[in-house]
């Protein structure tokens, strides 16, 4: 890796942890809340999944808000910028599944594999939902904030859907047991081409960024 | 080792705001740019850093392309303001968080320099950027240009909002820091007269051109108010580059720019020859003429 990058990564890993504690005391107050008042806890692993997806979101959509801006500004390239966002979200999402894997593994043995999948397939569709609406963000375009709200609403059902689920039947739980992996197969395909079509969007604005 | 820029066009929609500009920016020179408002400054000084893209043409630094050119944008900093309406994470850092950031990005960061310009200018370290005046954040703006040590260093308006003590110390300085490294400072304002000593050379940018690129001192020595009877003036201004003529009834004053090495010769008309200042000589050259 190039020193440049390597710096730039540093820089940028600062204001991701600062992201991902901020979202980690939200989902934590949370839990204890629920557990307080209402004597129920969501599915940690779950909340993992959240918070990494969250996080994929807000940060996919800060990059073009301001990171991207900052970092040019700073005098580094935009191919470097652009690696440096790849590696970040990408560690990103693994750390996360990894996380998760301990979890399931250690309370769901038989839905391992079908949950990191699945929650896998999560996360890399609020990365391309991310990515896109960052861009549209960047472009002055109503539709980035409007999709970003959305982003946000259609990643925080699941984790409400955790949260109100009664007793030890959790409600992604019983979901997954069911589901067919054929499914988990076409959403898997599903995401990758989401994720890679915005990729690749990004990747044209990003060749042409400009800081106005 | 010098900064061309060649040929360079930027076009936003069907406006052009830099239109075939050349422009090379030697070694170890303080330029002073100065221009009309929306005369293409910043996205002149944006192109040259590589933060915007040039429709047309390049940036050169020592004849390589700084485009995506990570070892030569490690020469370059354009320090600009930090505050804008879209840029939310910015704001909502302290002064302390942007300041070590600006040190993980610039490879020649001096961080004794940037601690000690924050005690010079008396910054609150622990204030967050958003809730820092104008002139506070252009002196963070102005710390950061400072101590990222980058050969060449953009500075667009770092007087404005200010103080006169402030700007005062911010030209010490700038000078301290320019005898000390040699570094080549461009430092855009529309403060001209009070940035003059300062500037070694001073780049007039109107209508997306450079108009003039010159020695401040050659400048001003050459450059001179002639003002008199109508008909002397207009006799003597026959021939010599003339710019603003101002009439009041039968007086009229000219500016005139003489050739270099020419000397004024009154030709026994009986006018007042005045020197002139930068401010005046950018308002004659690039002011709007008076129809005579």
């Amino acid at each position: 890796m190039r020193e440049g990058t390597k710096r730039l990564l540093k820089c940028d890993l600062m204001f991701v942890f600062k992201d991902i504690w901020v979202w980690f005391l939200v989902v934590a107050g949370l839990q204890i809340w629920f557990y307080l008042f209402y004597n129920t806890v969501a599915n940690a692993a779950l909340l993992i999944s959240f918070v990494v997806g969250v996080c994929l979101l807000s940060t996919s959509v800060k990059d073009w808000q301001a990171q991207i801006r900052m970092y040019v500004s700073a005098g580094i390239s935009r191919k470097g910028i652009f690696q440096v966002l790849l590696i970040r979200n990408t560690a990103l999402l693994l750390t996360g599944l990894l996380i998760e894997a301990v979890m399931v593994f250690a309370f769901y043995p038989e839905l391992g594999i079908k949950f990191l999948a699945v929650s896998g397939i999560y996360m890399l569709f609020v990365w391309g939902f991310g990515e896109t609406a960052g861009v549209m963000v960047y472009q002055r375009k109503k539709l980035g904030m409007f999709l970003t709200v959305i982003g946000y609403i259609l990643t925080m059902i699941p984790c409400s859907f955790s949260f109100f689920s009664e007793g030890q039947a959790d409600f992604w739980m019983v979901l997954l047991r069911e589901i067919p992996l054929t499914a988990v197969f076409v959403m898997g395909a599903l995401a990758v081409a989401v994720l890679a079509g915005s990729i690749c969007f990004a990747r044209k604005h990003m060749g042409k960024y400009m800081v106005y | 080792m010098s900064l061309e820029l060649k040929n360079i066009t930027k076009c936003y929609g069907k406006k052009t705001v830099l239109d075939d500009l050349e422009l090379t920016l030697e070694e170890g020179k303080i330029y002073g740019l100065v221009g009309r408002n929306g005369a293409g400054k910043t996205t002149m000084l944006s192109i040259a850093s590589a933060q915007n893209p040039a429709t047309k043409g390049e940036v050169l630094l020592s004849g390589e392309t700084i485009w995506e050119n990570q070892k030569a944008l490690d020469q370059i900093c354009f320090s600009r303001e930090i505050i804008n309406e879209a840029n939310n994470t910015t704001s909502a850092l302290k002064v302390k968080e942007y300041l070590r950031m600006a040190g993980m990005l610039f490879p020649y960061w001096d961080k004794e320099m940037a601690d000690r310009l924050v005690e010079e200018f008396e910054l609150d370290e622990k204030q967050k950027l958003i809730k820092l005046s104008k002139g506070m954040q252009s002196m963070v703006t102005i710390i950061v240009a400072l101590a990222s040590k980058a050969k060449y260093t953009f500075l667009d308006e770092p007087a404005a909002g200010l103080d006169v003590v402030a700007r005062e110390n911010f030209y010490r300085i700038l000078l301290d820091e320019y005898s000390e490294s040699g570094r080549t400072f461009v430092i855009s304002t529309h403060i001209i007269e009070e940035a003059s000593d300062v500037f070694e050379e001073v780049l007039f940018l109107n209508k997306g051109k450079i108009m003039l690129k010159e020695n401040t001192e050659e400048l001003l020595s050459r450059c001179i108010h002639v003002s008199g009877r109508a008909e002397d003036v207009d006799e003597i201004a026959k021939g010599k580059k003339a710019f603003h003529p101002e009439k009041i009834g039968r007086s009229k004053g000219i500016t005139l720019m003489l050739d270099k090495g020419e000397a004024f010769d009154k030709e026994g008309k009986d006018v007042e020859v005045s020197p002139l200042n930068l401010q005046d000589i950018f308002v004659a050259l690039c002011g709007k003429e008076e129809k005579l």
